[in-house]
């Protein structure tokens, strides 16, 4: 892939032509017969986080996803956030010290739209996501994905995954006790998605504050993130952002240990 | 004929202003049941705006009958004396209509389930297609419909699968017996995490039911997102079994220890099977045979 585009924006598909996209575990071929799209696709896990593109490649012979009829290129890739909320399990348990602030970084695949002008001709994931339940009964809740993270408290620390956008979360601990992080739930239909000049995806930044068992105030920041170098907003976000059920959403997050 | 012309001349005032007053009326009720059942939709269930409607219509034409019946210059009083004992009569006979309208009434406002739900009745599994006055419509899941009255639906243990959003699938495994338990509990848990269709959390759990006759029994308990239920449970039967397999530990067949009171002769034959003859009491055993 071209270092001077990032892997979304237009592309053109002459007629006859198979460009393959390699996004992540994604690979996505379109094939063009006239004004006839196709779109072929598969999930990989195994495959390394990089993105490449070929314009035109030999065509593949397996079931299509898609097909679109009656259109001509060029064709559009947009990368979306995930659609429900996030749930981060950092692979080791964070502390964070009485009256401390910190700042981690956490990372989230995207969705990629695939479009011929205004009209949606398929949307794919670029790596498998599992579904888990947001709640404290199986009554009561939604559903939402589930990952780990690293929760790297470093941007350098962070591997660059250009199909996986990044959310930073400030948290300040002003309560008296250790708080332990044990998951992060990023409310991903609260949160806009950003490139950075540098071609990376970037969402909104978050700030908690959070007393013993209770989140005492949780925002979304409307600005672009300060660590994304000239960034331009790719998507807004789906829901508008209520106070009120980011605060909820966060109660149920955090697992505060006692004295440890 | 000219008795019944000279009636209608005289009387055709009247006759005039009833049918306008009837007219009026059933075009009254109509809007008025719409309008009630467009205001309670918007507050509460479809079956009950379609309830508060026909209750709204059903009292506005009550009504005008009895407009209409007087402007015509029927005596009420005696009519009423002959509707009490109708309804008394009526009564009688309609004990179990009027058991289940009042079913209908409580299941509008408890609202176990509501259209489009999936709800066991007994030995009946079906989607809600209507919840009415008298009682309530299924779909099977073969297409056939069932009605069933109101009053057993009050009076039945009814089972929603719809109504929460997650759902938690149990397998039941046999587990040999020469098998590590705890090595299969690991096994198990694998393959219920390798399912894309399993929840993270709640988290998978394997359970110890008992020692059975042929295999120690336990139970793999995967929750899910309620449209994935069906699929899910094919996914870990078949994975299940496969992880069981490989790992040397297939599912074990029924087995029976078989205890003889007295030696039983066997024969054993090889080449073509030999015809076969019954045995009778009291034939020697044939020395070839041996």
């Amino acid at each position: 892939m071209e270092a001077a585009r990032p892997w979304w924006g237009e592309y053109a598909i002459e007629d006859g032509q198979s460009a393959t996209w390699l996004l992540g575990a994604r690979w996505i071929q379109i094939q063009r017969i006239e004004d006839e799209l196709t779109v072929f696709s598969d999930l990989d896990e195994s495959r390394s986080p990089d993105v490449d593109y070929t314009p035109d490649a030999p065509p593949c012979e397996q079931s299509a996803v898609a097909r679109l009829l009656g259109v001509t290129p060029p064709i559009t890739f947009k990368p979306a956030l995930l659609d429900r909320t996030v749930v981060a399990r950092p692979v080791s348990p964070a502390t964070v010290a009485p009256g401390q602030t910190v700042a981690f970084y956490l990372s989230s695949p995207v969705t990629v739209e695939i479009s011929v002008g205004d009209r949606l001709l398929h949307q794919l994931g670029t790596a498998k996501v599992r579904g888990t339940w947001i709640g404290a009964s199986p009554r009561i809740g939604e559903l939402g994905y589930a990952m780990r993270s690293h929760a790297r408290t470093a941007r350098s620390r962070i591997t660059d995954h250009p199909t996986r956008a990044i959310s930073r979360v400030e948290l300040r601990n002003v309560g008296t006790e250790a708080l332990k992080l044990e998951r992060v739930h990023l409310p991903m239909r609260q949160l806009a998605l950003y490139g950075s000049a540098t071609h990376e995806l970037w969402t909104s930044s978050m700030t908690l504050r959070v007393d013993g068992q209770t989140v005492v105030e949780a925002k979304v920041n409307p600005q672009a993130p300060g660590d994304a170098v000239n960034a331009h907003q790719i998507r807004p976000a789906l829901d508008p952002v209520d106070r009120g059920t980011l605060k909820r959403m966060f109660d149920v997050l955090l697992n505060v240990a006692r004295g440890s | 004929m000219d008795n019944i012309v000279q009636w209608l001349t005289t009387h055709w005032p009247t006759i005039a202003r009833t049918a306008i007053i009837l007219v009026v009326g059933v075009v009254a009720g109509r809007a008025c049941g719409r309008l009630v059942g467009r205001i309670v939709a918007k507050r509460s269930t479809a079956q009950a705006s379609m309830l508060a409607r026909r209750l709204v219509m059903t009292i506005i034409y009550a009504v005008l009958l009895m407009t209409v019946l007087s402007g015509l210059g029927f005596d009420l009083k005696v009519l009423a004396g002959a509707a009490g004992i109708l309804t008394v009569a009526i009564g009688f006979a309609s004990q179990t209509s009027a058991s289940n309208i009042i079913s209908g009434l409580f299941l509008v406002g408890e609202r176990p389930f509501v259209v489009g739900d999936v709800i066991r009745i007994g030995a009946t599994l079906g989607e809600v297609t209507a919840i009415d006055l008298l009682s309530v419509k299924l779909r099977t899941f073969d297409n056939l419909y069932v009605r069933i009255p109101n009053e057993t639906v009050i009076k039945s243990e009814v089972t929603n699968l719809t109504q929460f959003p997650i759902r938690r699938v149990d397998l039941a495994v046999g587990v040999p017996y020469d098998a590590d338990l705890k090595a299969m509990k690991t096994l198990l848990l694998e393959v219920a995490n390798a399912s894309d269709k399993g929840l993270e959390e709640p988290e998978p759990a394997v359970l110890f039911l008992d020692y059975g006759e042929s295999a120690v029994n336990v139970q793999l308990s995967v929750w899910a997102a309620r449209t994935d239920f069906g699929a899910l449970k094919f996914e870990l039967a078949a994975s299940v079994k496969a992880a069981l397999d490989k790992a040397g530990a297939a599912i074990p067949f029924a087995q029976r220890d078989l205890n003889l009171n007295a030696p039983v002769e066997v024969r054993l034959h090889s080449g073509p099977a030999a015809p076969q003859t019954p045995a009778r009491a009291g034939d020697a055993p044939d020395a070839a045979d041996a």
